[in-house]
């Protein structure tokens, strides 16, 4: 049996199978700054124009808030403390409604994968957000590349400056690869490389010509002394050019994840980076142990209202038919509350994935009735079949490339440009 | 070309590297008298530090880096040439016991923390562990506080011993439940007072790891007595301090020592320092933020905990702000591309200094006064070239670039 027919479903008109589409059926009002302007969600560019924007949801985000099941009396039950006012989600279906300060995101669409997790999940957040990062649902293969970094090394240029680019000082797990370069930056370190501040340009330039010798390997360095070194030449080439970004959109929120979108959007514009991927690690913190329905809302409201600006700014600049935007985290949590008025650790979440996509809801909802041993959900949608529609549906690169287990992308949510 | 001199001085910048906030100007020379075993022995037996209490108010307790505050009274002990190990190890049970001021939101439970830190850091593990765990602020930052036996909350109960005793592999899914049970019952009132409420804990033994356990001392007492709890210590310092994995002989030797002292930690850290792998001069262990940017700035000769906190937000490591329960991890990210940038950002700010402005040979002067007695010869030449390129027309900014330059290096990058 064909488990994709049988495990994912697409519950929002649309049949199953891959399925062509025009830019308009997958149209919605997008609310701009000027008032509700209403744009077609775009068809997707050619392949080889096609970016990806990749925000990583550390600490664990609750699918079951993200986009809840609003209907579902189970879920009352099990969240006394934790549910989502019923009455104030916004409606997908008869079912499922984005959560109250997802607003934005209800309007503009998405299209909303539930279930996504592993088979064997584990209730650590550093065993699996490494097996989201390296790409190894099981935590068996224990690739030293990034799922990221080997879409990288697949579609990037050996000679770009940045083929993948991180926007934080997190693990740079993610981007490991082994023919492309990638690099994790600051999203304020858009500017060029810093000289000492006088005026005389003879010094100015001696100094950058300094740093650049100083980053050339030299034969006799040790390995940490080469990583440095190479660490240094990547930030001149980098900068070298990201000293001439275009100016940021203006209607990102002042907070972290604003500035990390604002900047995507900047060096995605910028072609001589070569640039095919930005993986944006959220600083907040979605580990909501306690104090779970604040927090949560507070959470939500960042990520709409950047995510928002993104889209709106992608648009502006003329490049949203070739930036898919995906959102991931490495575990929901548990079903039930834990007293706290908070959730403890779980394992199926929910991922997103937005731009020229066909909106709605893929995959089968997790059972909330039939929880784990330790009251966790069953995941539904394989990680690797989620990436794999990154991969294959969107980047064309065959998922056992990329990916362990032929999995299969998830079919109806990347249009098929005809 | 590097005398006999230089590379004692060099084992002995290593030591201090690895063991300390600096070297500072100044100070591997004055060691060198005593050698390499001098020098180790002078940071194993130098007193903590004792510092001045910091200033809070309603205000403040919003900020991360005013002036008097916690996270500048900490930078300023780092920053004094007085320090040994253990203000290092201050900062290494910071980055491993994490608690972060995000969450806990109250200056004064993390400045109790960090005395408690203060007062443990070559103590007992045990002792340490005890206090820890009913600590206020650990209680805030992994929801100890609050949790009842009826439902208690795993955050605590997993991470003491996933992230701070044992490490995966040792523990299942219903020893985080014991243990979670067993650890229920504490509080944090609003005046940042610490209690224990019988009628809010389990009060029925839970097996935790095949022992039976009521409380919180309970659970303590048995991860610590677990025999995964040594090896996983004295990796994990060992790697701090050197940057490299310890092989599994030596791991199993340290663990032995560690245990067999009763979890002292002092002779654990001795153990490690006194290892010649910590001088033998391969650079195997990337400096973090706090300690470039601390040693950065005594290079510099600029003594301001406010322009520090500057480079540590921009390169990602402020104290009392560990980006999650796992601290700051081990590893090349503190060499990134983007943090280059962030350096290179300090770095031109450097002064001109008279140790390098009327030095016969600036060149050496500055490398020296960086601690960097055996450059590269990559890194020496694109220095030199620097300098013979503008340092006849323009003396005193060149100075200034010449130790901007030699903080720049990858080598001042590494310990």
């Amino acid at each position: 049996m064909n488990p994709i027919s049988r495990r994912t479903l697409i519950r929002f008109g649309v049949g199953a199978g891959l399925i062509a589409m025009t830019g308009g059926s997958a149209g919605c009002a997008w609310p701009g700054p000027g008032g509700t302007l209403t744009i077609p969600a775009p068809q997707p560019a050619p392949a080889d124009r096609r970016r990806l924007v990749m925000i990583e949801l550390a600490g664990g985000c609750d699918g079951l808030s993200m986009v809840v099941p609003y209907s579902d009396d189970r879920y009352r039950a099990l969240r006394p403390a934790t549910g989502v006012d019923p009455a104030k989600v916004h409606r997908i279906d008869g079912r499922f409604g984005f959560h109250p300060s997802l607003q934005q995101l209800s309007t503009m669409g998405a299209s909303v994968v539930t279930g996504v997790g592993v088979a064997n999940p584990d209730l650590s957040h550093f065993e699996m957000l490494q097996r989201w990062w390296t790409g190894d649902p099981d935590g068996r293969t224990q690739p030293t590349t990034g799922f990221l970094g080997r879409l990288c090394d697949v579609l990037g240029d050996p000679a770009a400056p940045a083929v993948g680019v991180s926007l934080g000082f997190g693990a740079t797990q993610p981007l490991a690869c082994e023919r492309v370069s990638t690099m994790s930056i600051d999203a304020g370190a858009g500017g060029a490389f810093p000289v000492p501040e006088t005026g005389d340009d003879g010094l100015r330039a001696a100094w950058l010509a300094a740093q650049r010798a100083m980053a050339h390997p030299d034969r006799t360095d040790t390995a940490m002394l080469a990583t440095a070194r190479a660490a240094t030449g990547a930030a001149l080439r980098f900068t070298d050019i990201a000293g001439t970004l275009s100016p940021a959109g203006d209607s990102y929120p002042a907070t972290d994840l604003g500035a990390q979108l604002s900047m995507a959007a900047r060096l995605i514009d910028k072609d001589e980076l070569g640039l095919r991927i930005v993986h944006v690690p959220v600083g907040a913190d979605f580990d909501t142990h306690d104090n779970h329905l604040p927090q949560f809302a507070a959470l939500m409201a960042d990520l709409d209202e950047a995510l928002a600006a993104l889209r709106h700014d992608l648009r502006r600049r003329d490049i949203d038919s070739s930036v898919l935007i995906g959102v991931f985290t490495e575990f929901g949590r548990r079903a039930a509350d834990n007293g706290s008025s908070g959730l403890d650790h779980g394992t199926a979440s929910t991922a997103m994935l937005m731009g020229p996509t066909q909106t709605g809801l893929f995959g089968e909802p997790p059972s909330l009735n039939r929880l784990d041993g330790d009251g966790n959900l069953i995941a539904t949608v394989n990680m690797t079949e989620f990436y794999a529609t990154i991969a294959e549906a969107w980047f064309g690169v065959p998922a056992d490339v990329v990916l362990p287990g032929r999995p299969t992308p998830i079919p109806g949510i990347i249009p098929v440009v005809r | 070309m590097v005398s006999g001199m230089g590379d004692e001085r060099a084992a002995i910048a290593q030591v201090l590297r690895r063991t300390t906030f600096g070297p500072f100007p100044g100070q591997c020379e004055h060691l060198s008298v005593r050698g390499v075993s001098g020098a180790i022995d002078a940071v194993l037996s130098a007193a903590p530090l004792i510092p001045e209490s910091p200033v809070f108010s309603a205000e403040q307790n919003e900020q991360d880096d005013y002036s008097d505050g916690p996270a500048r009274r900490w930078l300023q002990l780092m920053s004094n040439p007085g320090a040994g190990i253990h203000e290092k190890m201050v900062w290494f049970w910071h980055g491993h016991l994490t608690s972060s001021h995000d969450k806990v939101d109250s200056w004064a439970l993390m400045w109790r923390q960090h005395l408690l830190l203060r007062e443990h850091a070559l103590g007992n593990f045990r002792d340490l562990m005890h206090a820890i765990t009913v600590d206020g602020a650990m209680l805030q930052y992994l929801d100890g506080a609050d949790s009842t036996g009826d439902q208690p909350n795993e955050n605590y109960g997993r991470e003491l011993m996933e992230l701070f005793t044992l490490g995966r592999g040792h523990y299942d899914q219903a020893d985080v439940r014991a243990a979670a049970t067993a650890l229920a019952g504490w509080r944090v009132d609003d005046n940042v007072s610490v209690s224990f409420a019988q009628d809010a804990a389990n009060g029925m033994p839970r097996t935790l790891l095949g022992r039976s356990v009521l409380d919180a001392a309970d659970v303590v007492d048995t991860v610590c007595d677990h025999p995964g709890c040594a090896p996983f210590i004295a990796a994990k310092l060992y790697r701090f301090l050197t940057g490299s994995d310890p092989e599994a002989s030596h791991l199993n030797e340290l663990a032995k020592l560690f245990a067999g002292s009763g979890l002292q930690i002092r002779p654990l850290v001795e153990a490690i320092v006194r290892d010649p792998v910590m001088f033998d001069g391969t650079q195997a262990r990337s400096r973090y933020p706090v300690e470039w940017v601390v040693a950065a700035l005594g290079v510099f000769g600029i003594d301001d905990s406010g322009r520090a906190m500057d480079a540590l937000t921009t390169l990602g490591q402020k104290p009392f702000l560990p980006p999650n329960v796992a601290g700051w991890p081990p590893g090349t990210q503190w060499v990134s591309p983007g943090r280059a940038i962030a350096k290179a950002a300090l770095t031109v700010q450097a002064p001109a200094v008279r140790s390098v402005t009327e030095a016969a040979d600036p060149v050496t002067a500055a490398f020296e006064r960086a601690a960097i007695y055996t450059p590269s010869a990559t890194s020496a030449a694109a220095v030199r070239r620097f300098h013979d390129t503008v340092g006849n027309r323009n003396p005193d900014a060149t100075a200034a670039a010449l130790l901007g330059l030699v903080v720049s290096t990858p080598e001042f990058g590494l310990a």
